[in-house]
């Protein structure tokens, strides 16, 4: 029995001078004493998409591709099959067809809503900082998002 | 002056609220115990790990934190079957095994790592000293409920276990107050600091309450 707690009792005393003499290490470190403070916590935020015409005014490299776009669109059903351009017409098509998504993309975000739910998880039952989940709550049928998607493919 | 039927009423009400205690306390342990195994992957992709990274640099708290939560899982689990009089009653052998067990997990790992790493927990001076103060008492209260079943004094040990079972508790208890809060919309520490301290003192105040139950019903048996 006095075995159990001289054992007991020098691994408390041992684990007291150790922890005290590493956190004295630890607390000249910076980035200990901010490590709680400075800390954030990761949330999986889905960025708000803006509708088209405010990209184009964010952003006129876009705007001027796009108008390319509308001019030549024999070009860009060429794009998608890459084989058949040339390496150098590549390099202008390519970035082309990528606004074009960007684009088609942003239409089909306007008739998203964001909404913003705290979910509970078995995965919340932790110590570790709590994330806040975020949902995309769709508002319009599942009829319609096949047609688009469809489209869009 | 009870009658039969009155006795019934009161046996009933009793497993009631026996049940209304075992069945979250069971669900809740379980929980925990789940939420711990991934852990054992090693795998430092967790939102705990990720913000104390500059701690698990260290090697004795990186070994000490694995130790700690595996010690803690046993605790929990087996903590679950001491205080069923079901078990006791039918076989006494896994009480005393499963007892044996928990004494020699909290004694010899999951007090004095939980001690070590008390120094670096978060929130203020006032945490840590919290945490330092869960640690010695979770040793001693576990020792004493050793030495007193050691001298045969059960009611002694049973007051003593339920002690160091409210302290073990404490880390079940802490996650659904942390929830609470967090659906609440409290700030992050804010909620971590508040969850800590009502887990620590809810949970002892609760263990008095119901020790001083079981002696009044004790002391009382002595009159009638």
């Amino acid at each position: 029995m006095k075995s159990i707690l001289y054992v007991g009792a020098t691994l408390m005393i041992g684990a007291s001078i150790y922890g005290f003499v590493d956190y004295k290490k630890a607390s000249h470190n910076k980035k200990f004493t901010g490590m709680y403070e400075s800390k954030e916590i990761k949330e999986p935020v889905i960025e708000k998409k803006e509708p088209a015409a405010a990209m184009e005014d964010v952003k006129p490299v876009q705007a001027e591709k796009k108008v390319a776009k509308k001019t030549e669109p024999q070009k860009f059903s060429v794009a998608k099959k890459s084989s058949e351009v040339p390496a150098a017409d590549k390099l202008e098509n390519e970035p082309v067809v990528a606004t074009t998504t960007t684009l088609k993309e942003s239409k089909l975000t306007e008739k998203y809503k964001k909404a913003k739910k705290r979910k509970l998880n078995t995965k919340l039952f932790s110590r570790a900082p709590l994330r806040e989940e975020i949902e995309i709550a769709e508002t319009r049928p599942q009829k319609e998002t096949k047609k688009a998607a469809a489209k869009e493919y | 002056m009870h009658n039969s039927r009155m006795l019934t009423l009161e046996q009933s009400a009793r497993v009631f609220f026996q049940m209304l205690f075992w069945i979250p306390v069971t669900g809740f342990s379980l929980l925990l115990i789940y939420n711990t195994l991934p852990y054992f992957s090693f795998s430092k992709e967790f939102d705990f790990i990720e913000e104390r990274s500059v701690l698990f640099q260290n090697n004795l708290y990186n070994n000490f934190f694995y130790i700690h939560i595996a010690a803690g899982a046993i605790c929990i689990a087996t903590a679950l079957v001491q205080f069923s009089r079901y078990i006791l009653k039918k076989t006494k052998a896994i009480h005393r095994w499963s007892g044996r067990l928990y004494v020699f997990v909290v004694l010899f790992l999951g007090a004095p790592t939980g001690l070590y790493m008390s120094f670096f927990a978060k929130g203020s001076f006032w945490e840590r000293a919290l945490f330092m103060f869960m640690a010695i008492f979770w040793f001693i209260t576990t020792l004493y409920g050793l030495t007193t079943i050691r001298k045969k004094n059960v009611l002694s040990h049973k007051i003593w276990m339920m002690r160091s079972y409210a302290m073990a508790m404490t880390a079940v208890t802490f996650r659904v107050y942390h929830i609470a809060f967090y659906l609440l919309g409290w700030d992050h520490l804010e909620n971590y600091e508040s969850s800590l301290w009502i887990s620590v003192i809810g949970n002892m105040l609760f263990a008095e309450w119901l020790i001083y139950r079981k002696s009044k019903s004790y002391l009382n048996s002595f009159t009638t």
